[in-house]
């Protein structure tokens, strides 16, 4: 029986929003029939974040002004369905939410400009869709609230962000100062202005020059310093230095630092600070013997960080396998590159993050996999379920299992068969019949 | 042996909403309904005991409500007990704990159950009165936010623990049989099994009238212990939307802290 007629012939709502995108047109007003049968429910279909776009299409032509607004705040809503919305009798509250919409053509946009709604002419001003001419146009009459968000939109030029700079606050500043298209000019200036934040912001840059970083590194406050160093490529700063920076935010960004030097490393490892060290044991850079000095760090966190660490050699992951903190074990048992017979000894523990970790490890064995998803745990059981790498042969025990979101989950995993996807349609759970009938569509059926 | 437990299909308002032409109550058009949460707790309690005496207990779920009240049932039934109870009746449209309580009252006059399980409250209404009201249309006694029960059958009384202010555990002891009211967290209620929810399917639900329970309309509307004059939305208070880019945000938040904590 296909999908449609299961749909149609079983009145399941969710069974037929799964498969309208996958069918004709002539079929879809079938479906619609079911779909649209009473208000209550296309209110709730205009406003489902599951909804698919051909549904809302369909939907943006309703008579219904409450459904039409959902459909317009839905951010699955497609642009051609947004254009439809804008087209007809569409009344402010309408043309607000279609301007703030992320999946607005720049046509649609660049028509409303002229509108006077101060909802319209806020959500155009942060719309990143909107065109630089429909933004240039905004600008004269702009409040300075909306002067705040123009001065954050990635299409504003450099010519529109020296307007706002010289007529803006202190806010609008520090947005200009962090924008990639302010020129040269502007970023000296906000190099040179008083206010820690406009510096801040302009450290935070990507396309503030590396001088600039440099020269801000000496900056007398710390924020600013610590946005610096974060941006900052490698070897245009002073590690020693910073690594000694009176600002635990300063050193807590050094330590993140990709191409930090040994002796920086070192001296950062035995920072007072813990969440210096956590970084600094999360730093793919860090050298091996100080990820070895912070295995034994008191701080288990630290600890979990160095068994996290991609560098970290595999004798010291054998060592932090042992740790008595189940929660160190954990981020053990999560590395991909773990020995298998570290995977072997960690899924023979009890402690349920240990086991979960476990579960969700692409190189955990199949026969590991199948002993852990019958787990009485739910989230022990859904480890193993969002394990992409899970075969069928360890996914067979959830099939049914009790709790209806790891079913849901279940029904998107790739190594389920056509046959477990097809007698998922029957489910009680509406949205485990809907995550199954979508992959059904979306999948192609073998040969 | 037997164990009562009445449960609830509650009313969950969509997040735009409009009200009833006569201002009473939410248009039933923006109303989606599911099961209070309270009651998974009450029907777990229930079946704990009944599987802990293996088989000399039987628990009954019981709803007041339409007919898609029945879910609630089959929802409890998927996870034991062999049949359910439904009750309903034009005339219990807007009906009041109190008169909830009453109708109640004559299942249990019917059913004869050695205790009752009610959740706490439903979060639809949070009346928390149908649990005591039964107890008072009883003449039973009660206990009410119960989070632990050790009771067998055959225990003439039950040995219970409520949570009180500041974290303090009082344990009493009631005679039976009585209305326990149940609170959140007393267990962790199961999930039905796929196979319990087929087979629920096939489980008997009685259907009973007020006039199979010897009731009139009348004489619950005569015994209603309030009426609801209107329902609306009040204005907005106090609040203040923090606005501007997201650095003027922080800034105002931070101030806002501060002056809460008399820093500023």
């Amino acid at each position: 029986m296909s999908l449609l007629t299961r749909a149609l012939q079983s009145g399941d709502e969710y069974l037929a929003a799964a498969v309208h995108p996958a069918v004709l047109p002539t079929q879809r007003q079938s479906l619609e029939k079911l779909l649209f049968a009473t208000s209550r429910g296309k209110r709730q279909l205009a406003a489902a974040p599951y909804a698919p776009a051909s549904l809302l299409e369909a939907l943006a032509s309703d008579d219904d002004p409450k459904v039409r607004i959902r459909v317009a705040r839905n951010p699955s809503t497609p642009a051609r369905a947004l254009g439809r919305l804008a087209g007809g009798d569409a009344s402010t509250a309408l043309l607000s939410a279609i301007a703030a919409h992320k999946n607005a053509e720049p046509a649609i946009l660049a028509v409303m400009q002229g509108m006077e709604s101060p909802d319209i002419r806020a959500a155009l001003c942060g719309n990143p869709k909107t065109p630089l001419k429909t933004l240039r146009a905004l600008l004269p009459a702009a409040t300075l609230a909306e002067r705040k968000i123009l001065a954050g939109n990635p299409n504003a030029d450099a010519a529109m962000l020296r307007d706002l700079w010289d007529s803006g606050d202190i806010y609008v500043r520090a947005e200009v100062a962090a924008h990639p298209a302010a020129g040269p000019g502007l970023m000296d200036e906000a190099k040179r202005s008083l206010d820690p934040l406009v510096r801040r912001m302009l450290a935070a840059n990507p396309a503030v020059t590396q001088d600039t970083l440099v020269a801000l590194l000496s900056d007398p406050e710390a924020a600013v310093r610590a946005a610096a160093v974060r941006h900052l490529a490698p070897d245009d700063h002073a590690p020693e230095r910073l690594a000694s920076d009176p600002s635990s935010t300063v050193r807590r960004a050094e330590a993140r630092h990709f191409t930090l030097p040994a002796s920086a490393a070192a001296r950062l490892a035995g920072d007072r600070d813990h969440w210096v060290r956590r970084w600094l044991a999360r730093n793919p850079g860090t050298p091996d013997f100080v990820l070895r000095r912070l295995a034994s760090d008191p701080e288990s966190e630290v600890r979990r960080g160095v068994g996290r660490n991609r560098s970290c050699a595999v004798d010291l992951l054998r060592e932090l396998a042992q740790d008595p903190v189940p929660w160190v074990r954990a981020g053990v048992a999560l590395r991909e590159d773990a020995p298998v017979d570290i995977l072997h000894r960690l899924g023979e523990q009890s402690d349920i993050d240990v086991i979960s970790a476990v579960g969700r490890n692409a190189r955990t064995p199949p026969s590991i996999l199948e002993r852990i998803v019958r787990h009485e745990n739910a989230d022990v059981r859904r480890a193993v379920i969002l394990n992409k790498r899970a075969p069928r042969s360890a996914l067979e025990a959830v099939l049914e299992d009790p709790y209806p979101l790891n079913r849901a989950l279940l029904a998107r995993h790739p190594s389920l068969s056509f046959a477990d996807l097809e007698t998922m349609l029957r489910d009680p759970e509406p949205q485990v019949r809907f995550t199954a009938a979508d992959a059904l569509v979306k999948r192609p059926r073998p040969n | 042996m037997k164990i009562l437990v009445p449960v609830k299909q509650i009313s969950v308002v969509d997040e735009d909403f409009e009200l009833r032409a006569d201002g009473k109550d939410v248009d039933p058009d923006y109303l989606d309904t599911e099961a209070n949460e309270w009651d998974d707790y009450s029907y777990e309690a229930a079946l704990e005991i009944m599987e802990a005496a293996d088989g000399d207990v039987e628990v009954v779920p019981v709803t007041v409500g339409p007919d898609d009240a029945e879910d609630v049932l089959r929802r409890c039934l998927a996870k034991g007990g062999d049949r359910g109870i439904r009750v309903w009746d034009d005339d219990l449209v807007d009906a009041t704990p109190a008169a909830i309580a009453k109708v109640l009252a004559k299942v249990v006059a019917k059913e004869q159950p050695d205790l009752v399980f009610t959740g706490t409250l439903s979060s639809d209404r949070s009346f928390a009165q149908t649990g005591v009201s039964l107890a008072a249309e009883l003449g039973w006694p009660h206990v009410a936010v119960v989070t632990g029960i050790d009771w067998k059958p055959g225990d003439p009384k039950a040995t219970l623990k409520r949570e009180l202010e500041g974290g303090l555990i009082e344990e009493v002891s009631v005679e039976c049989p009585a209305v326990l009211t149940i609170q959140l967290g007393i267990n962790t209620p199961r999930y039905a099994s796929l196979r319990g929810v087929k087979q629920a399917k096939e489980k008997p639900v009685q259907e009973w009238s007020l006039a199979d329970l010897g009731l009139t309309g009348a004489e619950l509307a005569a015994g209603a212990s309030f009426r609801v004059r209107r329902m609306y939305k009040p204005e907005t208070g106090r609040a203040e939307l923090i606005e501007g880019t997201t650095a003027e945000q922080a800034a105002r938040l931070a101030a806002i802290i501060n002056e809460l904590r008399g820093a500023a």
